[in-house]
């Protein structure tokens, strides 16, 4: 901008609004960007600082105090039997989630994608979604009532067709009670598996339904040499996020089961909970969770560079 | 247009007899539903087509060609008429089940798989012995000039070589017949030439019944033994590409199919015909007008007229005038003529030109037959 062109305002504050105009016009992406840098400053990146910080003091008498002591929590954390328990759980719990709701998933998609009738499509892929606006902590207390040993309607409708000849306490007995929380989690993230799926589905080319179908293969193999591989970018992303979702859960199994019976389906995000919010014990609770940070992080890091590279090979 | 069928007058191949024939379609019709409302696709479409012959179905977009293959494909079923592949009525069979071979315009080809598994990928399926595949793969790989190509996958290929491994796969069943459906149209001009000159040697050398959709004109005539023409579902002529060239069946097949603009000239229509020649439609080619200043010969006077340049476009070894009835005629009354490169004539200039008559049609308007045949 050359002075020889520009009229110099003649008060004080036309002065400073030019001042301020020509900054905004000469550093727009930082005018732009910065109120989201500082929103992210503030609701991202000084938690994560924080809960690192946090992971690094000891706590002292209930929550009242901590000491610097950088690697305690986590020596207590690798040296705590119910730690692993809870990590084996999350693991149980989360692939257990991403099984079944991929599965019915992928079904679902399936059934939608051969409705030929688009209304009657749009129209059934509105009530699958519909489950999806259902909020975690209700699908957590639906489910609790459902399966409650004596008035849930499951025992009711098992007994009535002849399958139970009495009550049983589905909630009660470990096994049971994690594969209730397991198809809870799994109900609320169906609808999300199917959407994207279903989106897989019909990017398809038909053409290349017609030169299988032309070079002989069976519905089956269709699906096989067709289908599947062209599915696998959108399974991947969807399995991905379904996965990382149901190993962080906590709404789910705490509403459902609040962990129990015992500890039997005390995921880490529950354990968390239990030794941050009901023990106090802050600094030991952010460890843990760094832990599940971390996991997160790592599996989904990597997860990303598969899902790249299959995509590029579908579309190249 | 024209209830008349006309492959049975200008087919000069009618009398062949049923042994010869690889491919029949006998009544063919296809109809979609639409919203209610009934269109018909293909209408009741006849044609023989003989054992090693290759035939190209050609119109502008929505005129049924496509559907008529996926016919033949089995991808379709007709609505009405039947397909006979070498004397077997296949109607209802399965695509597998007919020994067809199908190139597709976006190559369709398998992105996981290499172009090794591509090419055996039918052969798989039918569970040919491995040894075999092994050996086919190869024989069509280097047939193709696609051997060294075998271990890539298709997204690292460009389109022409793509559509290679495309025709690979159809080649490498040995099928009866081939489909091509606009298998060239997404390549670009220097390649379509290329491939297309690639196709015509592979034709003669594989020698098999070949059936081929596209809505460029010249790829119909370069390709085909016999060219069929299709509107509106409907098949208006089908003959060898000079026959209907020089001789179309219907001012569509001479208009639009071969891209041949038409001249159309009220005026020479009344002079040759004494009667009602509004119900006429005079038709010459660009290239059958001569602009008679620049040549010493003389014209009898009912062959020639007197029009208006509006343009002249030299492109080498003619030059293209559009002309008009005269400075005051609007603009849809314009046509094209090519003359010699010698022609003098300038915009504004009103010129004599003589007509080719042993060249020249007459088409009836409403039905567009074309009565000098």
């Amino acid at each position: 901008m050359s002075d020889v062109y520009r009229r110099v305002p003649e008060t004080t504050f036309g002065r400073v609004k030019q001042l301020v105009s020509e900054f905004a016009n000469d550093h727009v992406r930082l005018v732009l960007l910065g109120p989201a840098l500082v929103s992210l400053l503030v609701i991202f990146i000084y938690p994560v600082a924080y809960l690192v910080w946090s992971s690094m003091q000891r706590t002292l008498a209930f929550g009242v105090g901590a000491e610097f002591a950088p690697t305690a929590n986590y020596a207590a954390m690798v040296e705590d039997p119910t730690f692993w328990s809870a990590v084996e759980k999350t693991l149980t719990y989360s692939f257990g989630s991403f099984a079944v709701s991929m599965l019915a998933g992928l079904v679902i998609a399936l059934a939608l994608n051969n409705v030929v009738r688009k209304r009657l499509r749009d129209t059934y892929t509105t009530l699958i979604l519909l489950s999806w606006a259902v909020p975690l902590s209700i699908v957590g207390v639906t489910w609790r009532w459902m399966f409650n040993g004596q008035l849930g309607v499951v025992n009711k409708i098992l007994r009535d067709v002849g399958l139970l000849s009495q009550n049983f306490s589905w909630l009660a007995n470990p096994d049971t009670a994690m594969a209730v929380v397991i198809m809870a989690d799994a109900w609320s993230r169906i609808p999300f598996a199917t959407i994207i799926i279903l989106a897989g589905l019909q990017s398809i080319p038909q053409e290349m339904y017609d030169a299988a179908r032309v070079d002989g293969a069976t519905t089956l193999q269709t699906f096989r040499h067709v289908t599947l591989p062209y599915l696998r970018p959108s399974f991947f992303v969807a399995g991905l996020i379904t996965w990382m979702f149901a190993f962080r859960a906590f709404a789910i199994p705490f509403s459902t089961t609040g962990g129990g019976p015992a500890s039997a389906t005390e995921v880490l995000a529950i354990y968390i909970h239990r030794f941050g919010i009901e023990l106090f014990d802050f600094g030991f609770a952010s460890a843990v969770s760094m832990f599940l940070v971390g996991v997160t992080l790592i599996v989904a890091g990597i997860y990303v560079n598969v899902i790249l590279e299959q995509i590029s090979e579908i579309e190249a | 247009m024209s209830d008349t069928t006309p492959q049975t007058t200008l087919d000069e191949s009618a009398d062949v007899d049923d042994r010869d024939v690889s491919l029949r379609l006998e009544d063919v019709t296809k109809t979609f539903e639409d919203g209610g409302g009934e269109v018909v696709a293909v209408d009741s479409v006849s044609m023989d087509i003989r054992d090693g012959e290759f035939v190209v179905l050609v119109g502008p977009s929505g005129c049924g060609k496509t559907t008529t293959l996926r016919m033949i494909a089995g991808l379709e079923d007709p609505t009405e008429g039947r397909v006979v592949i070498h004397g077997e009525d296949v109607l209802g069979q399965e695509p597998r089940e007919r020994n067809v071979a199908m190139v597709f315009q976006n190559y369709a080809l398998y992105p996981h798989k290499t172009v090794r598994e591509n090419l055996a990928f039918p052969l798989a399926i039918r569970k040919y012995p491995k040894e075999e595949r092994a050996s086919r793969v190869q024989e069509v790989a280097e047939l193709l000039d696609i051997a060294e190509l075998l271990d890539r996958r298709p997204g690292d290929l460009s389109g022409g070589q793509q559509q290679r491994v495309a025709l690979g796969r159809a080649i490498i069943r040995d099928p009866e017949v081939f489909l091509f459906d606009e298998p060239l149209s997404n390549l670009d001009a220097k390649l379509r030439i290329e491939m297309r000159t690639e196709l015509n040697k592979l034709h003669a050398r594989v020698g098999k019944t070949s059936v081929y959709v596209t809505h460029d004109q010249e790829e119909a005539m370069t390709l085909s033994d016999r060219v069929a023409v299709m509107n509106d579902g409907k098949l208006q002529q089908i003959a060898p590409p000079q026959t209907v060239y020089e001789r179309p069946a219907n001012l569509f097949v001479e208009g639009e199919a071969v891209r041949a603009t038409r001249a159309v000239l009220q005026t020479l229509g009344e002079r040759l015909q004494a009667g009602d020649a509004t119900d006429l439609v005079f038709g010459v080619r660009p290239e059958d007008v001569t602009d008679t200043t620049v040549v010493d010969e003389s014209f009898p006077p009912e062959t020639t007229f007197d029009a208006y340049v509006t343009v002249v476009e030299p492109i080498g070894a003619n030059k293209d005038l559009t002309l008009a009835p005269s400075e005051s005629a609007p603009e849809d009354e314009e046509f094209t003529v090519r003359v010699d490169a010698n022609s003098t004539a300038q915009p504004g200039d009103t010129v004599t030109f003589a007509v080719d008559m042993s060249k020249a049609h007459l088409f009836d308007r409403a039905t567009g037959e074309n009565l000098t045949l």
